[in-house]
């Protein structure tokens, strides 16, 4: 195919599909999204997983098969799989498994800054950095082939400039041949008791030398320049602001992150008076590099944080700490949107002076003003859990203001074991959740989920997870659904009731996303144009399904449904 | 601070576009910023941008978060161009040219613009808003991206037809007409206005043969200029259809 325009994340789903990619799954997580999506547009086969583990594990079970799989997350999404992944790089794999986890320096839209790069090496798995759309569509199809050559599951690292910038992209015109699932059985290779396990973790050095012995390492390195000067040793997108800031200078940028092609840098470093690693975040190269007895320059202490850019790499070379320039005012922060169900919700949250232990989505916005209806906000899931632990820690009259707030997405994702935590070990004052269910996973574009009754596609699901019905399962007696947007004061009653009383309960704020509700009509009209059928769409059957979920204004009466 | 309606730092002595020699880089850049609010189509307008420099035959890369900043928050898009271009990010004072589609983004964009720069707000197109029919207005307003599009387009070297392209290239077919028409108007007037003629054979020399655009709004409107009480004339092709 002829030249495309497309972003990291576009790219990676082309070439998913150019390397006839069995599965792709994964959680949605800014700034990875796209791929699933996009992949699933080509016609790809891809689903959302309820969380990161579970994709990967799926991811697993297919590349045990030989057949491929992609799982996609954002960076924080990897510390949910991580169990998987420490055991996978034992395991091994027969077809391949290609994990993409995109990174988020600056925190644009995430928690922390963690730098993926460590997982390579901890994990002892293969890691290749796309420095563009190109590269993220060739090392996609690159960590394909490395993960059927060598048997391991191949992480392909991204960051927020990767997956969402767009550059121009060659694509192959031939794709690669399907593979042919097969199941042989190898208990000694997959199953990691600790007999087996040891001489797995042997086997798994062996891989990894042989990938550093192969020829890959070199291949995958980029040169640029001939400078005896200056040389600069740089990583993804970093090589690209490299080349810009000091286009006199020698550039090496490698491929493949883990295990890294240290002799050519060597090499490269012997060439030059002076090099410099230029890498967003954490010291990886650098400290590899000097561990290796290799003489590079690092970065100081402020180029640890944030992003890097053209300007910031000019000073990171002659190590100016200056401030960096500030705009005359700040940009305008995120904030719920005005017609957003979860502002009735952290309106009364903050009239009755909750302490708000929350959770990571859209809601999490309730944390500005005129809420400032949240106190805590850790990782996915730890509402319910972080709200438990101060339940229990508190002095009763505070204990009792505690209240636990997750979205619906969330709640699925992590926020299961919280509640059977809850019921385990009950708090003397028991506990308040609310599931602001607003029908999405909203915050990083309306994705589906187990609780939406949708698949990745917007089309109906086969199965609807009923949250109601997994409380009461789970032993939470108290179970509430209601519409905190109807306009009475239902809502506020329910929580000021089960805040004085010592029970568990479980309240559903149910209403969907207003955006949700034009992306489905959206959905709709598109299956009607592009069907000629006068059978309902797919798409109208999506609505159907919503305005199913919605509470009919005789539930709106807060009625407990304990058994 | 700056009034936003006097937005042109234009001068004709140092064209927006980084010419051969006029830039340290070794390869001329053309840096573009577009900021505005969530839901004012930052990344589609961006989008409609970069895919009519890439059919145009340049390398072109382009940059923007995502995420949080959807809900209402600051937005913002960069877009690079030219015959090589490494970095996806308009490093800071170095936008040729800074397109903000809510005033209120000004300040906090201003320092992305190089010194002699040029801007361009919603105030740089107020015949787009001068409908007698406020669900006119409303319209155009929604339409905000796509006229400042058309408002930059006047200073790239870029056809009507590689434009219109690139919009139906992007956006969903029912909005093709408005959309292009929108554009159409806007780009002719900003023409006019920076004295600047659209002729293909030009292609390259625009931003070099630009004038002062206070010059440019100071003399006296061409016969083929669109009336201001007029926000939406059909575009040429177009004359034949109702506005829907």
């Amino acid at each position: 195919m002829p030249d495309q325009f497309l972003t990291g994340n576009e790219a990676i789903a082309q070439a998913a599909l150019d390397g006839a990619i069995s599965l792709g799954t994964g959680y949605p997580g800014t700034p990875s999204t796209e791929i699933l999506e996009r992949f699933g547009v080509l016609g790809g086969r891809a689903q959302w997983a309820p969380n990161e583990k579970v994709a990967l594990e799926v991811g697993i079970g297919v590349a045990f098969g030989r057949a491929r799989a992609l799982v996609t997350m954002k960076h924080v999404g990897l510390n949910v799989a991580a169990d998987a992944l420490f055991t996978a790089t034992y395991t091994g794999v027969s077809g391949a498994l290609v994990i993409a986890v995109a990174d988020d320096p600056g925190m644009h839209s995430s928690q922390n800054e963690q730098d993926t790069r460590r997982y390579a090496e901890a994990a002892g798995a293969p890691m290749l950095e796309p420095g563009d759309s190109q590269e993220a569509y060739d090392f996609t199809l690159k960590a394909i082939e490395l993960s059927e050559r060598f048997q391991l599951p191949v992480l392909l690292r991204l960051t927020t400039r990767i997956c969402h910038s767009k550059t121009g992209v060659k694509t192959r015109s031939e794709r690669l041949p399907a593979p042919a699932p097969h199941y042989e059985r190898d208990i000694p290779g997959r199953v990691m008791i600790p007999g087996y396990a040891r001489p797995a973790h042997v086997r798994l050095r062996e891989r990894l030398r042989a990938i550093a012995d192969s020829e890959e390492p070199r291949q995958l390195v980029r040169e640029e320049g001939s400078s005896t000067e200056l040389g600069i040793i740089a990583n993804g997108v970093a090589a690209r602001h490299a080349r810009e800031a000091a286009p006199e200078a020698r550039l090496f940028k490698p491929g493949l992150t883990y295990p890294l092609p240290i002799e050519p840098m060597r090499e490269f470093a012997a060439k030059v008076k002076r090099c410099v690693v230029v890498e967003e975040g954490d010291p990886v190269l650098y400290t590899a590099l000097r561990a290796a007895g290799v003489a590079v320059e690092g970065k100081s202490e402020p180029f640890r944080f944030g992003e890097l850019n053209v300007d910031r790499v000019r000073k990171l070379l002659v190590d100016d700490r200056s401030p960096e320039p500030e705009p005359d005012a700040p940009p305008k922060p995120p904030r719920l949107c005005a017609d957003c169900p979860h502002r009735q919700v952290f309106q009364i949250l903050s009239k009755h002076e909750c302490i708000v232990s929350g959770d990571i989505g859209c809601y999490t916005l309730g944390v500005m003003p005129p809420f400032e209806a949240m106190d805590t906000c850790v990782c996915m899931g730890a509402s319910i859990t972080v709200g438990l632990g101060l339940r229990h820690a508190l002095p009763k009259e505070q204990a009792r203001r505690v209240v636990s707030v997750i979205g619906d997405s969330t709640f699925v994702h992590t926020g299961l074991p919280g509640l059977a935590e809850m019921a385990y070990n009950p708090p003397p004052t028991g506990h308040v959740v609310i599931v602001v269910d607003n029908d999405t996973t909203a915050m990083t574009g309306l994705q589906e989920h187990p609780g939406t009754g949708r698949q990745l596609d917007h089309l109906p699901a086969t199965s609807k997870l009923n949250y109601e019905a997994v409380a009461l399962a789970l032993g939470i007696t108290q179970v509430f659904v209601c519409d905190p947007t109807d306009g009475s004061d239902d809502f506020e009653r329910l929580l000021v009731d089960r805040l004085a009383a010592d029970d568990l309960s479980l309240i559903v704020a149910r209403k969907p996303c207003p955006l949700l509700t034009r992306r489905l009509a959206s959905v709709a009209s598109q299956e009607q144009e592009g069907t000629s059928s006068s059978q309902p769409s797919a798409g109208e059957a999506a609505i159907a399904a919503t305005a199913a979920a919605a509470p009919s204004p005789r539930q709106t009466e807060p009625q407990s449904q304990s058994s | 601070m700056m009034n936003t309606a006097s937005t042109r730092e234009h001068n004709a002595d140092a064209p927006p576009t980084t010419g051969p020699g006029s830039s340290p880089q070794p390869s001329p850049v053309t840096n573009i910023v577009i900021a505005g609010l969530g839901g004012q189509g930052i990344v589609t307008g961006s989008d409609i941008l970069a895919a009519a420099l890439f059919q145009a035959g340049y390398d072109v890369k382009k940059s923007e978060i995502h995420g949080m900043s959807q809900r209402g928050g600051s937005v913002c898009s960069d877009i690079r161009f030219g015959a090589r271009v490494d970095s996806p990010m308009v490093p800071a004072g170095c936008a040729d040219y800074l397109v903000i589609t809510e005033p209120s983004q000004v300040a906090p964009n201003r320092h992305r613009l190089r010194p002699q720069g040029y801007m361009m707000t919603p105030d740089t197109v107020p015949f787009l808003f001068q409908d007698d029919d406020p669900k006119g207005a409303a319209r155009a307003a929604r339409m905000i991206n796509v006229a400042l599009l058309g408002v930059l387009s006047a200073h790239l070297p870029l056809s009507d037809d590689q434009w219109l392209t690139a919009i139906r290239s992007i956006l969903p077919e029912r909005l093709h007409e408005m959309n292009s028409r929108v554009f159409l108007h806007a780009r002719r007037i900003e023409a006019i206005l920076s004295g600047l003629r659209h002729n293909p054979a030009a292609d390259g020399e625009l931003g070099a043969t630009a004038t002062h655009p206070s010059a440019a709004a100071a003399a006296s409107p061409s016969p083929s200029s669109q009336p201001s009480s007029q926000p939406l004339p059909p575009a040429d092709q177009d004359q034949d259809r109702s506005r829907a």
